[in-house]
């Protein structure tokens, strides 16, 4: 180590009155040239190593048929690419003869960079998980668990709370008194129905709706001067909700009613 | 009677009219006790700026992360356009590169002045390579359809040829251009609607990487001019030759974990 706990100055020295000195003066370290040259070498081989891997992956995957996890390529890289690093690190970046408060600066480095990747990750692996205890409750618009109404015994809704109060009202009234009243209620304005003039937000890309996007035949002349109601995809329409109640949460169209 | 402060002036050996090398006359600031506290200090503050370094990166490395994660079909057609051959000697370049740096301190510590700068040369040439075949061999081609002449893969696209340039030294491959970042992508074959994005991270990641190998070269440079006119780096004082070595070691270090990301994946 470069702080050997040397023994107090046996001289007073007035620039140095408690002896500091002893504690930061060393001889700085030449590594060997027989270490540097294995180090290379060594560095050389785990390229070697880790090309040779993927190449072994490949190699399982498209001529032996078997589907490798998609961890493996990647957990594989970079473990070789970590051992490489800490050699470059100890014995190139001489962190392993330097002052440690280096390697330090430099974990602590890595420590930041870790939590940042972990939370990321944490958000990302986790979006297609449902909760096993949840997982009767989870209907896609849903909430999760919510009951009807504000009574604690009310029984709760396994279903989208849109769909679900909306099936209840059909039942209750009829479809067409359903209709009546919903065409009383929702006039079209502000966030129902057409829009009357253009919105910022239909410049957002709608990725994977694009039909005949990738498709060999060329996709359909787009008529950008028809109205709003005619197109393929009626949104606030005044008899909407007429169509099955159970294929509305599936569709791509956000419900609007 | 000296007053002047000549530590660090090279034109010091002038004034005093002495021949010594510069690292034999260079003194510590008066504000240190010792020499080894300067070095110590120049190398502690040297090393937050490469954390500063690394979390660049990190920023990189994450966003590759979220997008890999999302778009993983995307990102394996993508690698699917590199060349690994390329990425592996680029590899070894840089780890030889990253060897003769080391060296060449070592050389400086023991006093081999012709041996260190030799070195220091070489990684400076290998720091060239480095850069000359991924703009040859990958930027150029995957940008413009332009290929050099001698490029190995240019044999696969012989009949796709269209055109030739400054006395056939470069060859049109028609349609394999366009592979370029985000919305400048015009790749026409591809088969996953999220190939810009990879673009994207690719050329982020290895332009960023290449500005550092840029900056690392003009150190290096910068290092070669001193110790060549005025001897600067010697046993008792070598700290910018050091802290130049640390710097193109960090570039070695991003390119040991780009080049599995990029090239590798499938």
């Amino acid at each position: 180590m470069s702080t050997p706990h040397a023994a107090a100055p046996e001289v007073f020295d007035e620039l140095d009155p408690h002896g500091m000195g002893a504690y930061t003066k060393h001889s700085h370290h030449i590594v060997s040239g027989m270490t540097l040259k294995s180090i290379l070498i060594i560095l050389l081989a785990f390229t070697a190593i880790t090309v040779g891997a993927a190449q072994a992956e490949k190699f399982i995957e498209t001529s032996l048929h078997i589907e490798l996890p998609r961890w493996v390529n990647v957990i594989v890289a970079m473990s070789i690419a970590t051992v490489k690093a800490s050699l470059v690190l100890m014995f190139f970046m001489l962190l392993r003869y330097s002052n440690p408060i280096n390697t330090v600066v430099f974990l602590f480095c890595l420590l930041a960079f870790a939590l940042f990747l972990f939370f990321t990750l944490l958000d990302l692996g986790t979006r297609g998980m449902i909760n096993p205890i949840k997982a009767h409750q989870v209907e896609a618009g849903g909430i999760g668990g919510i009951r009807a109404g504000w009574r604690a015994d009310a029984p709760i809704i396994n279903q989208a709370p849109v769909v679900f109060w909306r099936e209840r009202k059909i039942a209750e009234v009829g479809i067409d008194e359903y209709n009546r009243m919903k065409s009383i209620l929702s006039h079209p304005h502000e966030g129902h129905g057409a829009p009357a003039v253009s919105s910022g937000n239909m410049s957002i890309n709608r990725p994977g709706i694009t039909p005949g996007l990738f498709s060999a035949v060329a996709p359909a002349a787009h008529d950008e001067h028809a109205p709003h109601g005619a197109s393929p995809a009626p949104h606030g329409a005044p008899d909407a909700p007429a169509h099955s109640p159970a294929a509305a949460p599936a569709s791509a169209e956000p419900a609007k009613h | 009677m000296t007053t002047l402060d000549t530590r660090s002036n090279p034109l010091g050996a002038d004034v005093q009219g002495g021949t010594e090398p510069l690292w034999k006359r260079y003194l510590p600031g008066h504000h240190w006790r010792t020499a080894d506290e300067e070095f110590d200090a120049c190398t502690l503050g040297f090393w937050l700026f490469l954390a500063t370094e690394v979390l660049l990166f990190a920023g990189l490395f994450c966003g590759y992360t979220i997008m890999r994660f999302k778009f993983p079909q995307a990102f394996a057609n993508g690698s699917s356009y590199l060349d690994w051959r390329w990425g592996t000697l680029n590899t070894v370049v840089l780890l030889l590169s990253s060897y003769t740096m080391a060296a060449s301190i070592r050389a400086f510590q023991m006093d081999r002045q012709s041996h260190g700068r030799r070195l220091l040369a070489a990684t400076f040439v290998f720091g060239l390579c480095f850069l000359l075949i991924k703009f040859t061999f990958e930027y150029t081609p995957k940008l413009s359809g332009w290929f050099i002449a001698f490029d190995p893969a240019l044999s696969h696209y012989t009949e796709l040829v269209d055109n030739k340039a400054l006395g056939g030294l470069f060859h049109h491959v028609a349609g394999y251009g366009g592979k370029a970042p985000g919305q400048f992508f015009s790749y026409a074959f591809s088969e996953d609607p999220w190939e810009p994005l990879w673009w994207s991270i690719y050329y982020c990641a290895t332009g960023i990487h290449a500005l550092h190998v840029i900056i690392g070269m003009t150190l290096i440079a910068w290092c070669f001019r001193r110790a060549l006119f005025f001897k600067a780096y010697g046993p008792s004082h070598y700290t910018m030759v050091e802290n130049t070595g640390l710097y193109w070691h960090l570039v070695d270090l991003i390119w040991i974990f780009l080049f599995p990301l990029l090239y590798l994946i499938h």
